[in-house]
């Protein structure tokens, strides 16, 4: 579950980009005659091309005018609420045959529910009512605003879209329902609102809140709760809801899956487009989503059971005649063969999509892993890798049946191959017990052998031929001013205030020496943090750029100098900049000595020792931290008053900074592009 | 040490059980069970536009036609002509059947423009003068163009004329020429002359030839829309608006973007009444610069249209400093003769076969078609990937995928199983790998090994001189600027490579170079120009063809190729196995493979790619091609962070087992076939299709999950029988 939440955050960054620009790049030619590509989840989180999933295979075109809603019932038959005809539009794919209801009563019909018994329940957003018509269309209620004191008196009922349970409780989505789904029984009685959203904005949506004008609150900032804006019920009756919101707005769940409590279950929650229009859930639990903004156009996604998505694909253009190229998709349904219909509402159609073969393979073996047939489900799972390799689910799902055999090898293979650290972490956890409960004795009789070894080495140094060169030789280095400077480093650790009056008062660290110390520093970082740190504990960034690393590790360090610098001169501190300089880098001693072992100790750590790590580091850092202070105190000569008041003041200093190269940096592009322009008018035009 | 012995004695279960499990999981019939298992719904795939649907064979009579006011004007043996001296609208009679240019019926529920445009013998548009392109029909005019006729022998020459010459206007003529089975009809360029500030844009002859009422008559259009599709008749259109495409895709020197669809072969087609009567338009001169229309019913009429539509001038957007952009139009007309041929098809011929037939015979005759088999072997491409670059945190790694050696053992490794003829395309083997494989990076990378150890083998090196991929938007020297000034480029994988376009003088220049760079080791197999067909500001698309021709001295592999490349082409790959899916297609029709049958070797797109395996190895059977994949011999995950992240399934160690036993399913299938010409195909039934060769040999591909009684013999589910 954490695993799928990790990949999420990575995929956040990628994902949105890719769907705008979705131009084949290479010609994989035997899909250049599809108009759409097919993503699923890579190896480092980021959607990556698949084998086509679903092929283009029918279009329903019968003069629909903005339909709204689609939906298909259990035999297989088609409604839609034709909404601009003010009709119900039903066909029956076997047969051919099409009829319509609600003729004369409807107006606008936005949403469409087909229950069990076949009665079907209808929306409308102009009578704003909901409807019941038996499979005939005679109309056997409706539903109107609730008379219940405790609906409220100013809450909206403008139905938009419907769904009926077993029980024919009727949960309808209002236009402007911040109250939740508004759930009434049978008869029409108001039994209570349900899964209404919570309120969540971003800290920096908060801060901004302050500064905006009433009408900015009430569309970006609100405090009031979103309203959903679809919603769908699966076999066992519970409900999803979808909820649209622009970019900037407060941080709302785009899809749900509601419990009892009406609170979000889904824990996957691969979010890609914060306009989903409409939501089906098949048999199998499947989930199936249709978004269409400008981030995410017109993209039809399905995911599994708790919500990670395992295909992605469609496109938008519009005025394109093509199949999978939508102008916008407004619904979607499923019907028993796994077909998905997704209905247009501005060209007007319904395109009904089939699996292939490659997506019939990784859905069965989907659900042979759901209902724990690992045995089949690993079979499926090889054969889906053979078609894509780079398909992450089968990777971890293959590394989870191989953990279920024991075959800890493969599984971990598998697991790293996905990047499923979380899967990866367990398997390992077994792996090295084996080896423990394998070789604890043959490797504490090691050990034991080793110290013996070193014990009479030593004990007989002497008697060793051209130890006394060697001896000579490490003495002469121990009297270089060089190793002097390194050895002041262990000595921050046991005394700061030696060091600084080393560095402040007896000058014995030259510049150079602490330029070298930097260069090292960085380089150090680097590779330790991407090389040496155990496979766990590594980010999982896709590309690595060197320049970034450098600037990441080294400008905070010279921002930290240079502003702490500043404030001293204003203060009047004793310190020169070269103190200054040389004492940071003194100061990180902790880092230079720590940070090595313990990244070499992370490759045999697992999550469940993850807390060595995190405490190490945060020893690590702390104790870099207060020497920073203490170098600071001491090069300063500062009082404890004096002393808060620099560090308040520099942290100040580096914001400072940091705001006047942002607004350079702006400047200087503008000028750069007015520039340019002129240029370009001068000679091009 | 207790939890150790706890441990050792769960190992000892974990192993107990693993072995089990992998001896259980190891039973080769069990995995093909699990497989097996998986339902097919493939009955909604049988029934799409992805396959050709049975025929509706109703004979088809054609109602009394009132010919009172259509004078006959030409007869031979086949055909007789007529022409209505008030509009100049055409009928054609042959095999006694009408083909007409103006509706027979119902002309009194159009508006009188309507009426105009439906019995006018061509359609124009040209530029107002805020340059809006305003459309008219030749009746529309009469009070300033006048139209006479002219009829010497076969050649019937019309002539518009303007009326007073101070008017804006125009005047031109176009010639019809009546052959033994249909006509030609050509307008020279220098009979086209403008008067006053007339601009014309386009003109379109017959929009209304062929054209059918709703589901009237049992019939189809023909599109040669990638291997060629069909639109049946139906009173349900799939689609609200017409559809246009310009014949070999939008010059790139015009068009920002490649985004639409591309008709590599000028030709579509009739069908009224299956194998009763149909016709196949050829368009033999100025196809580059025209359109291919049709138009659904309930747009506008409740018929079925299609016609050719040719540009006389471009115009298009150019950005001004103020970030708007103006329209531009060409200020004068393109120099290029309009022609294009119809021939009519009877009986048996009339269908899209019989059309395939047609358009060979012509480019044989062309000279552009001919026999390029070598052995009549089955062979398989195998399109090899050398390697490809990744940036990483010190330097750019580079992640070897398959060496020279790679390849010996793969063809060791397939000639022992029984593959005799592998045809290998080796790409990403130059220095910078293949996301550097630009027009002048092509020399080999040693690193890779020594390539002189595949002369043994039959190589090509993909080259593609049209494209140069960058990771920043910087245009290298010699991209192709397009006519507003702009560099011509596409933004991939969101913007972390960008393609650009290469200007066709710069490729004129360096392939000779690079040609003879590959020849030492084997020969090109050409990508991009095979297919893409663009001008610069120094030539116009109609010079483009004697320019691409030259590069060429002798035929070579190409990827894809459209007619103009065709008569350098020795083995067509990657040829299309779908149309470009449109919505109003009803069928998908192997034309452009009946039409190279016998003449040049096809290869099927690359197999390890499909997402319906058993379908396209059908399909390939079917259609009579070499099947073909795209491998690498290190594992495809490696390739995850390079440009060649989507080779997703190219590891050969997944898919050796696969290119075997495909292999001998289509040998076995086409053995006795190939080189051959295909000289019929029907659909027996719902995705059943039996093929004939024109040595006789019968193929009986059964695409269903259920199996066929073929005249007693069984076709089973998802095979083929082969009948001689």
């Amino acid at each position: 579950m954490m695993k799928r939440i990790n990949v999420l955050l990575v995929m956040f960054v990628c994902v949105i980009m890719v769907f705008i620009i979705g131009q084949p790049k290479n010609v994989v030619a035997s899909n250049t005659d599809i108009p759409y590509q097919t993503y699923s989840i890579g190896l480092y989180g980021e959607l990556v091309n698949t084998a086509v999933a679903y092929e283009g295979t029918f279009i329903l075109n019968a003069g629909f005018m903005s339909p709204q809603d689609i939906y298909i019932d259990k035999e297989d038959i088609v409604y839609i609420a034709d909404s601009g005809n003010g009709r119900i539009y039903i066909y029956n794919p076997v047969t051919g045959e099409e009829r319509v209801i609600g003729n004369g009563i409807l107006q606008n019909p936005t949403g469409v529910f087909v229950d069990k018994q076949k009665d079907i329940y209808v929306a409308d957003a102009k009578l704003n009512k909901v409807f019941w018509f038996n499979q005939d269309g005679e109309l056997i209620k409706e539903y109107n605003r609730p008379t219940e004191t405790f609906f409220g008196e100013t809450a909206t009922y403008q139905p938009r879209k419907v769904v009926v349970n077993d029980n024919k409780d009727v949960y309808i989505i209002s236009e402007g329902g911040n109250n939740g789904i508004i759930l009434l029984n049978k008869d029409g009685e108001f039994l209570g609102y349900y899964g209404t959203n919570k309120v969540n904005l971003s800290f920096g949506l908060y801060l901004r809140r302050m500064f905006m004008s009433k009408e900015q609150r009430q569309s970006l900032a609100s405090l009031i709760p979103k309203p959903s804006h679809n919603l769908a019920i699966d076999n066992k009756g519970i409900i999803y809801t979808i909820t649209t919101s622009k970019k900037e707005e407060q941080l709302v769940d785009p899809l749900k899956k509601l419990n009892i409590e009406g609170n979000n279950i889904l824990s996957g929650n691969y979010i890609f487009s914060k306009s989903y229009q409409d939501v089906f859930i098949d048999d199998k639990g499947l989930i199936y989503v249709v978004c269409d903004d400008a981030e995410a156009p017109a993209i039809i996604s399905v995911l599994d059971k708790s919500g990670f998505l395992i295909f992605a694909f469609g496109t938008k253009r519009s005025g394109s005649l093509k199949i999978g190229q939508f102008e916008s998709p407004s619904g979607i349904a499923v019907d028993s063969n796994g077909d998905i219909w997704v209905l247009d509402k501005a060209g007007n159609n319904v395109q009904v999509f089939t699996k292939t073969e490659f997506a019939n393979l990784v859905l069965t073996a989907i659900d042979y892993h759901d209902k724990s047939q690992y045995d089949k489900s690993s079979v499926l799972f090889k054969e889906v890798i053979k078609q894509n390799a780079m398909f992450a689910l089968a990777h971890s799902s293959l590394g989870k049946a191989y953990e279920r055999e024991g075959n800890w090898e493969k599984s971990l293979e598998s697991y790293r191959i996905a990047n499923d650290k979380f899967g990866y972490s367990n398997v390992y956890w077994e792996v090295r017990d084996n080896w423990i409960a394998d070789n604890l004795l043959i490797t504490l009789v090691i050990i034991g052998i080793v110290w013996l070894a070193l014990y009479f080495l030593n004990k007989y140094k002497h008697s060793i031929k051209g130890y006394d060169v060697i001896h000579a030789k490490i003495e002469n280095i121990k009297n270089t001013q060089t190793y002097h400077e390194i050895m002041l480093m262990p000595r921050v650790l046991r005394n700061p205030n030696d060091v600084v009056y080393e560095i402040k008062f007896r000058q014995s660290v030259r510049i150079r020496t602490a330029i070298v110390l930097y260069v090292i520093f960085v380089f150090f970082n680097i590779i330790t943090s991407h090389f040496i740190l155990g496979y766990l504990f590594r980010s999982l960034t896709q590309e690595i750029v060197l320049s970034y690393e450098i600037m990441k590790i080294l400008l905070p360090l010279l921002l930290i100098g240079i502003s702490n610098h500043l404030i001293n001169s204003l203060q009047s501190g004793e310190g020169f900049y070269r103190d200054i300089f040389i004492g940071v880098i003194y100061a990180c001693a902790p880092i230079f000595i720590f940070k090595l072992p313990l990244d070499i100790i992370s490759n045999v750590l697992t999550y469940n020792e993850a807390f060595i790590m995190n405490l190490g580091y945060l020893i690590m850092y702390g104790w870099t931290g207060i020497n920073l202070i203490l170098m600071i105190k001491e090069i300063n000569n500062y009082k404890p008053g004096q002393l808060i008041l620099n560090l308040l003041l520099t942290a100040f200093t580096m914001l400072i900074i940091i705001i006047i190269y942002l607004v350079l940096n702006v400047l200087a592009t503008q000028a750069w592009s007015f520039f340019e322009g002129l240029f370009k008018e001068v000679f091009l035009q | 040490m207790k939890k150790g012995k706890v441990v050792l004695l769960l190992i000892a279960i974990i192993t107990v059980v693993t072995i089990t499990l992998r001896v259980y999981a190891n039973n080769n019939s069990e995995i093909d069970d699990i497989i097996n298992e998986l339902e097919q719904s493939s009955s909604t795939l049988l029934d799409s536009n992805l396959f050709t649907q049975p025929d509706d064979l109703r004979p088809y009579e054609q109602p009394e036609i009132d010919m009172s006011e259509y004078t006959e004007v030409y007869r031979n043996t086949n055909l007789t002509f007529y022409v209505n001296m008030n509009t100049f609208a055409i009928r054609v009679k042959y095999n006694n059947y009408i083909w007409s240019s103006s509706p027979f019926q119902d002309l009194e529920n159009f508006s009188r423009a309507w009426r105009n445009k439906l019995n006018s013998p061509f359609s124009y548009t040209y530029f107002s003068k805020d340059d809006n392109d305003v459309s008219r029909s030749m009746l529309d005019n009469q009070e300033i163009l006048k139209l006479n006729m002219e009829v010497n022998d076969n050649v019937i020459n019309f002539k518009v004329d303007i009326i007073d010459k101070d008017e804006n206007g125009f005047s031109l003529s176009y010639y019809i020429t009546i052959n033994d089975h249909g006509f030609t009809l050509n307008v020279p360029h220098e009979e086209i002359i403008e008067y006053g500030n007339f601009r014309l844009f386009t003109i379109s002859f017959f929009e209304f030839f062929g054209s059918a009422k709703l589901d009237q008559i049992p019939g189809y259009y023909f599109i040669p829309s990638g291997n060629g599709a069909l639109v049946r008749f139906s009173a349900h259109p799939k689609v609200n608006t017409p559809f246009v495409s310009r014949f070999f895709a939008q010059d790139l020197y015009y068009a920002t973007n490649l985004s639409g669809i591309s008709l590599n072969y000028p030709v579509f087609g009739t069908v009224h009444g299956i194998n009763q009567n149909a016709y196949l338009v050829n368009v033999t001169s100025g196809a580059e610069y025209a359109e291919y229309n049709y138009w659904p019913p309930k747009f506008r009429t409740d018929y079925h249209m299609q016609y050719v539509n040719f540009y006389l001038r471009e115009k298009y957007q150019q950005a001004v400093p103020s970030g708007n952009s103006v329209t531009v139009i060409e200020k004068n007309i393109k120099p290029y003769d309009m022609s294009f041929d119809v021939t009519f098809l009877a009986n048996e011929n009339a269908n899209y076969i019989g059309m395939a037939k047609t358009y060979k015979n012509y480019l044989l005759n062309e000279g552009i078609l001919q026999n390029r088999w070598e052995d009549k072997e089955l062979a398989v491409h195998l399109d090899v990937l050398g390697g490809d670059y990744e940036a990483g945190l010190f330097f750019k790694k580079f992640h070897k995928m398959t060496t020279v050696d790679d390849i010996l053992v793969i063809n060791d490794d397939l000639t022992s199983q029984g593959i005799k003829n592998i045809y290998y395309t080796l790409r990403g083997f130059n220095k910078g790998g293949n996301v550097d494989a630009s027009y002048k990076n092509y020399k080999f990378n040693k690193k890779l090994g020594d390539v002189n150890k595949l002369k043994d083998l039959h190589i090509a090196f993909y080259y593609d001189a049209t494209v140069i991929h960058r990771n920043k938007l910087n245009a290298p020297i010699g991209t192709l600027k397009t006519i507003d000034n702009r560099f011509s480029y596409e933004m991939l994988d969101g913007g972390k490579y960008y393609r650009y376009y290469m200007d066709i003088d710069r490729i004129v220049k360096e392939l000779p170079d690079a040609k003879k760079y590959f020849n030492q080791y084997g020969t090109i197999a050409l990508a991009g120009l095979s297919n893409l067909f663009y001008s610069n500001e120094n030539h116009m698309r109609s010079e483009m063809y004697a320019i691409y021709h030259n590069l060429f001295d002798e035929p070579i592999a190409m990827y894809n190729p459209n007619v103009i490349m065709l008569e350098d082409t020795s083995k067509f790959l990657t040829i299309p196995f779908q149309h470009e899916r449109l919505r109003f297609f009803s069928d998908n029709v192997p034309f452009l493979q009946i039409v190279l049958s016998g003449y040049i070797p096809y290869y099927s797109s690359y197999l390890n790619f499909s997402a319906n395996k058993q379908m396209d190895t059908l399909r390939l059977i079917d259609f009579g091609g070499h099947p073909a994949y795209l491998i690498t011999y290190q594992p495809s995950h490696l390739l995850s962070k390079t440009f060649s992240n989507n080779y997703y399934a190219s590891y050969y160690g997944n898919i050796d087992d696969n290119i075997v036993e495909t292999y001998q399913f289509v040998y076995n299938a086409l053995e006795k076939v190939l080189g051959e010409e295909i000289s019929n195909r029907e659909v027996l039934a719902k995705g059943v299709v039996r093929v004939t060769y024109a040595n006789n040999v019968q193929i009986i591909v059964n695409y269903t999950d259920t199996d066929y009684d073929y005249e007693g013999a069984i076709v089973s589910a998802r095979n083929y029988l082969v009948r001689e």
